[in-house]
């Protein structure tokens, strides 16, 4: 559980919390009403396709609250560097590799195969600053710097929703979806990848898996198809 | 030592792990702010960059997400405090919804703008309350943990939010 004392300073102290407390609870009348018209509201909202790109820049421009030692200005170099401990390049709790986890979307994913693959994917890395120089591809949705942001595009013009699965979000169908931004059946998703292989599939209305056929491909311990994606750790200063 | 290992937080991973609870927040942010995407999407970038700088507050990381969500609901409260101050846009004229939910006649979309129409009309607490319990259907101590409120007041809040979307609802021409 949280400490709750430790968050209480976020508040943002509401009028009357107390005065209301020896009243009644809802009824069973109102768990009834509340159902009908709740219903309506749980419709899935969406925000702009560039939303992680912003945050990625407002985040990167912000000094995080460090107690201690200073953090290391390239945390993800540090971590492929030759010569320092294991203990000193332990990521974090939220940086760490987690047990791949098969959900149920993707289970039936796999039993239906990869029948009805119309679909084009393309990746466009945005790469560190360091690196600019060696990068064929300039992004397309970013124009700040958005250190190894990956473009994940699909085009599936009869799909109802697509989502990205792979190994950095735990292959989880509902994590990541890709957004559209008309009729022309282009989703698109910017996520933030480490650098390193990373394998991954689309996932369209729930129930079809898709791999990338402009990446290449690999196949995991059941024979499923993944695609992969590497990126390349940013150019060291000499 | 979690704590500690918090404290390396690098931005691309930081922002990968919002993203799985982005859209968990989302709708909660934009059911708060009424229907506005646009201020659910500020709410939802200041409340994400507050907790990339507050993460060495997170001391357990199997609830990161009730931590964040802490986070989302008191910038949401923040925001709508704020924005209210500046304008009076949920203020609605006569007969705007009366009776939309007893008729029945208004589409899909139509119909969830009327409800929420008729949510922008409750008190701030309320409205939390309810789109915690019935929208994103917490439980009484999930919502206790993530607001700080405790168990019989939010119960109360809920009921109170029931009984005056009903009177808004349910009476054509309610105003």
């Amino acid at each position: 559980m949280s400490d709750h004392s430790e968050h209480r300073d976020l508040a943002v102290p509401m009028a009357s919390d107390t005065s209301d407390e020896c009243e009644d609870a809802p009824t069973d009348l109102d768990a009834a009403f509340a159902a009908r018209i709740a219903g309506p509201l749980r419709c899935a909202e969406h925000l702009a396709p560039d939303f992680e790109l912003r945050l990625f820049a407002a985040v990167s421009a912000a000094e995080p609250r460090v107690k201690g030692a200073a953090r290391a200005p390239t945390p993800v170099l540090a971590a492929h560097t030759p010569g320092i401990r294991v203990s000193e390049r332990q990521p974090s709790w939220w940086q760490r590799p987690h047990t791949v986890r098969v959900s149920p979307v993707v289970g039936l994913a796999m039993a239906a195969g990869f029948a009805g693959l119309v679909s084009l994917a393309t990746l466009q890395a945005v790469d560190r600053p360091a690196a600019k120089a060696q990068t064929a591809h300039r992004p397309l949705a970013a124009t700040v710097e958005t250190p190894n942001v990956v473009r994940f595009v699909l085009i599936e013009p009869g799909a109802r929703r697509v989502a990205l699965v792979g190994d950095f979000n735990g292959w989880a169908a509902d994590a990541t979806p890709l957004a559209t931004a008309g009729t022309g059946g282009v989703w698109t998703v910017s996520v933030p990848l480490t650098p390193g292989r990373h394998e991954y599939a689309f996932v369209v209305d729930g129930a079809r898996w898709i791999t990338d056929p402009a990446a290449p491909r690999t196949l995991d311990d059941f024979d499923t198809q993944s695609s992969v994606v590497t990126i390349e750790p940013p150019a060291q200063k000499s | 030592m979690l704590v500690a290992a918090v404290l390396d937080a690098d931005p691309h991973a930081f922002t990968a792990l919002v993203s799985r609870y982005r859209d968990a927040y989302t709708r909660f942010a934009v059911r708060m702010l009424g229907g506005s995407h646009a201020d659910a999407d500020e709410v939802l970038q200041s409340a994400f960059l507050r907790a990339y700088r507050r993460m060495d507050s997170c001391r357990d990381p199997e609830r990161f997400g009730a931590w964040l969500y802490q986070i989302v609901v008191n910038e949401c409260r923040t925001y709508a405090t704020r924005r209210a101050r500046r304008e009076r846009r949920f203020v609605q004229e006569p007969g705007d919804y009366g009776g939309a939910f007893v008729a029945h006649t208004a589409t899909n979309t139509a119909l969830r703008d009327e409800i929420q129409r008729a949510l922008d009309q409750l008190a701030p607490e309320q409205r939390e309350a309810f789109v915690l319990k019935h929208v994103e259907e917490l439980s009484y101590d999930e919502m206790a943990e993530i607001t700080g409120i405790g168990v019989s007041a939010l119960k109360m809040r809920v009921k109170r939010a029931c009984e005056h979307l009903r009177a808004l609802l349910e009476t054509p021409n309610h105003v």
